[in-house]
């Protein structure tokens, strides 16, 4: 813990997960990244997404230097921070465990689907009368009413039923799926959200409640400027950015001779137009009347753009980096890929990566945390857990189970 | 100051200007201008927060009367714009120069009863303005100021200007969205914006239980690169836990899954295929595409095969698609149990699905200037507490007096003098 900073915001909490993949996991581990003592609660086959192979066309499996076993940079990455343990959830003793544990936790995040512990007797009303504290968090593919069965891949469906796979590209090209799992990270840094609202909540009194958090809305909140806009305008639909139709060309991007792309943001014409030109070495529009002012600017934008395009393409991007960055208000910078991010200096000067130190896996890197509280930042505490690593520790700990009745559900099967 | 009419008839005097919801009784000061201090403003707003944003006369939110934004017109009737009217929900609006020593007293006073302190002006800014961390937390040891950056505050570009294109450009989200092959995209939904006003608000909202818990306040820092790399989390882990940092955008044409790909149908209408990487469903889909041959074929018979031969499965599954319109493939898949498919829907189809519709995403503000203007409600639904929209985006000083004379029992002497003097507006 770096020095004069206190625990973080969430420790002396206690959060239960019981789900899989991305959506509640990452959620989970972000509330873990704020200190909360996050217990993942998988049943004996564990979190499907521990055997993944492939994630996106990429082989993500990570493979043990020693100790047995594999993993994946997902599963890794989605699940640090936590404890886990595994219990046989289709029996009614694994699933009286899970009860007790739920009795004296302060959180829950449920991946089950909407319905599914309801019928088990774990339901969010159940489960708040013996313990009305409990914030729950329900998670779904579309929200908890009118639930379709889940598809395999609630992610993509939702991006195509957001409107979001028509977003992407120039127009006139085909819709487009971005294998980011947008419906995941934005949804789990949403249920992470909510979770704390009603954290905050509680601690000014309130009592517990149930949230719901769903891959579809968290996919429409995303996109909402557009969605709002399109309904407040009445649009027929959202344009798509082009790039040689745009009326301001100094809000879009250019490629350079070294085939790298540079985007310009620039908005002030009062302010900016000269230091650009001055920058770019474009003086020669001041007395063109193509460009001599706004108006003209806008009425051949195209020509204007075909004028950027050629200029841009005369130099190296660090050669435009260095002229527009001469130029002390002008916003602009390089398009850069993930493969770039660890050696970004912003990156580096403000941590944005950490490198850890995995016990089995050596090292490697991760995102810290998207944002950072000075006082009580996030931190790295463990890495992900190995199926049931901490069963018999979690049931003594937090239920008092002693030897012989943890014999006895060994025995019986219900734990591993 | 303008005396127009936007409270909502919801507004809701028993939670004093703020709302009900998880927020109910908290404060928050917010100084902020175009999307991303906004977005957490108003977050913070419908979860019960009440807001008041403080708008500097001479250079009030760039946002107001923004007529044209990457293309898009996003001018109102009345000259309004349509992206303050959407960032500044659930908000009262007051005028002060704070470039004035006056005017930095009196958010100073605002800052002492308040919870929350939130701007996204260019870093330094308000610290040489003395109204900057350090400055409100001798008026207020708990004030929790959220804060917004580019890039981060550390480092030689700790105080550089930053807009949303320049952290979809750096974070990498520019190479991760597109076909392969195109050139970097720029989507104009804001994701840098959007993802760091949400990142801001739970930043926030974060140091909210900090301090009931831990009895602190603190600064709170967001940036556009960070929230932007945060929307790339599975990205980059696939990239760079243990990896070398590959990572290209999807190319349909060679799905590893075929069957979890985008088809074109005859009238250009496109249809996802959602099925799992197994052999569920593959039967009763080849029958239904007509393509019963493939069933057995030993090039597509299980899902290694498929994968192996990905190019060769989609480009049959391209042609045949495209013998039929959507509504006809919609059909036919509808009628095994085993298929699952999705339409491509755009944007305008969002507030007619039958899931939005039965789970309350929208909600119909009725806006006495613009008239039925659905918005999205909450991507969080609290049952006990729920998030509610309870007022219009502010006119520009719509509440000045109220706030001074409400909030801090200033008289009506008092508050002509600071007009007068040109403090307040």
């Amino acid at each position: 813990m770096a020095e004069g900073t206190l625990p973080g915001a969430l420790v002396g909490l206690t959060v239960i997960e019981a789900s899989t993949h991305i959506l509640g996991p990452m959620a989970a581990a972000m509330l873990g990244d704020q200190g909360a003592d996050v217990i993942k609660v998988e049943g004996l086959e564990g979190d499907p997404a521990r055997s993944l192979r492939d994630y996106a066309g990429y082989d993500v499996s990570v493979r043990n230097a020693a100790g047995g076993g594999e993993s994946n940079a997902i599963f890794e990455v989605m699940n640090r921070n936590k404890r886990g343990i595994a219990i046989d959830l289709e029996s009614t003793e694994g699933r009286g465990v899970l009860r007790e544990l739920l009795t004296t936790a302060d959180g829950f995040i449920e991946g089950f689907g909407p319905g599914v512990l309801e019928a088990q007797g774990l339901g969010y009303k159940s489960l708040a009368s013996a313990n009305p504290g409990l914030i729950y968090c329900g998670l779904s593919a579309t929200g908890p009413h009118d639930a379709e069965p889940s598809a395999p891949n609630p992610d993509a469906v939702a991006a195509a039923r957001s409107g979001m796979m028509w977003m992407a590209g120039r127009p006139g090209s085909p819709p487009n799926w971005n294998n980011l799992s947008l419906g995941d990270t934005m949804g789990a840094s949403m249920v992470a959200y909510g979770m704390v609202a009603a954290i905050t909540a509680r601690a000014r009194g309130a009592s517990g409640q149930r949230l719901d958090v769903s891959q579809l809305m968290s996919m429409a909140w995303l996109e909402r400027w557009a969605v709002e806009t399109v309904m407040v305008r009445k649009l027929e639909e959202w344009p798509r950015f082009d790039r040689e139709e745009t009326r301001n060309p100094l809000f879009s991007f250019y490629q350079c001779s070294d085939d790298q792309w540079i985007i310009l943001g620039i908005i002030d014409h009062e302010r900016d137009w000269v230091p650009f030109c001055r920058a770019m070495g474009l003086e020669w529009m001041h007395e063109d009347v193509l460009f001599n002012s706004g108006e003209a600017r806008i009425a051949n934008a195209r020509q204007l753009v075909e004028a950027l395009d050629a200029r841009f393409a005369e130099e190296p991007r660090a050669h435009w980096e260095k002229r527009l960055g001469s130029e002390r208000a002008l916003i602009f910078d390089r398009v850069q890929q993930i493969a770039e991010l660890p050696e970004d200096p912003a990156v580096q000067s403000n941590a944005y990566f950490q490198d850890v130190e995995h016990p089995r896996h050596g090292p490697t890197k991760m995102l810290t945390h998207p944002t950072l509280l000075t006082k009580t930042p996030a931190a790295y505490y463990r890495e992900a857990p190995q199926l049931g690593e901490h069963t018999e520790e979690v049931l003594r700990e937090r239920l008092g189970y002693a030897d012989a009745r943890i014999a006895e559900l060994r025995s019986g099967g219900v734990i591993p | 100051m303008s005396t127009g009419n936007g409270d909502s008839p919801r507004a809701n005097g028993s939670h004093g200007n703020g709302g009900p919801g998880p927020l109910s009784g908290i404060k928050v000061i917010e100084c902020s201008t175009w999307a991303f201090g906004p977005i957490a403003g108003h977050m913070l707003g419908d979860l019960g927060a009440d807001v008041i944003k403080v708008e500097n006369p001479n250079m009030p939110d760039a946002a107001r009367g923004l007529a044209l934004v990457a293309g898009v017109d996003v001018a109102l009737p009345d000259g309004e714009s349509s992206v303050f009217e959407i960032f500044n929900r659930n908000k009262r609006s007051i005028q002060i120069d704070l470039k004035q020593e006056q005017g930095q007293k009196l958010l100073k006073e605002l800052v002492k009863d308040a919870d929350v302190f939130l701007e996204n002006f260019r870093p330094g800014v308000f610290d040489r303005l003395g109204i900057g961390y350090e400055d409100l937390c001798k008026v207020n040891p708990k004030i929790i100021y959220g804060s917004t950056s580019g890039y981060g505050f550390k480092g030689v570009e700790g105080q550089r200007p930053a807009l949303d294109p320049v952290g979809q450009a750096r974070s990498g989200l520019m190479w991760s969205t597109g076909a392969q092959g195109d050139p970097p995209n720029w989507n104009t939904l804001g994701f840098a914006d959007l993802m760091g006003g949400n990142m801001l608000a739970y930043g926030i909202v974060s140091a909210l239980a900090a301090r009931e818990l831990q009895g602190v306040g603190q600064k709170v820092e967001c940036s556009h690169m960070m929230a932007s790399m945060w929307l790339e989390s599975a990205a980059i882990a696939s990239a760079w836990y243990q990896g070398d940092g590959d990572w290209a955008r999807f190319e349909r044409s060679e799905a590893s899954n075929p069957l979890a790909n985008h088809y074109a149908c005859s009238d250009g209408e496109w249809l996802l295929l959602s099925m799992p990487d197994s052999n569920d469903g593959w039967a009763s889909l080849c029958e239904a595409l007509e393509l019963g041959e493939l069933i057995e074929d030993p090039r597509f018979a299980a899902p290694d095969r498929r994968r192996e031969h990905a190019a060769a499965l989609i480009a049959l599954l391209d042609a045949r698609f495209a013998q039929q319109p959507l509504a006809e493939w919609a059909r036919r898949f509808g009628e095994s149990s085993e298929i699952e498919s999705q339409p491509l829907r755009r944007i305008s189809d969002l507030p007619d699905d039958p899931a939005a519709q039965a789970n309350g995403y929208f909600i119909d503000i009725g806006h006495p200037r613009y008239g039925s203007m659905p918005e999205l409600l909450h991507p969080v639904a609290f049952g006990e507490t729920p998030a509610t929209i309870r007022r219009y985006a502010p006119q520009l000083g719509e509440h000045t007096w109220e706030v001074l004379s409400d909030d801090l029992g200033y008289d009506a002497a008092r508050i002509a003098d600071l007009t007068a003097d040109g403090i307040v507006s």
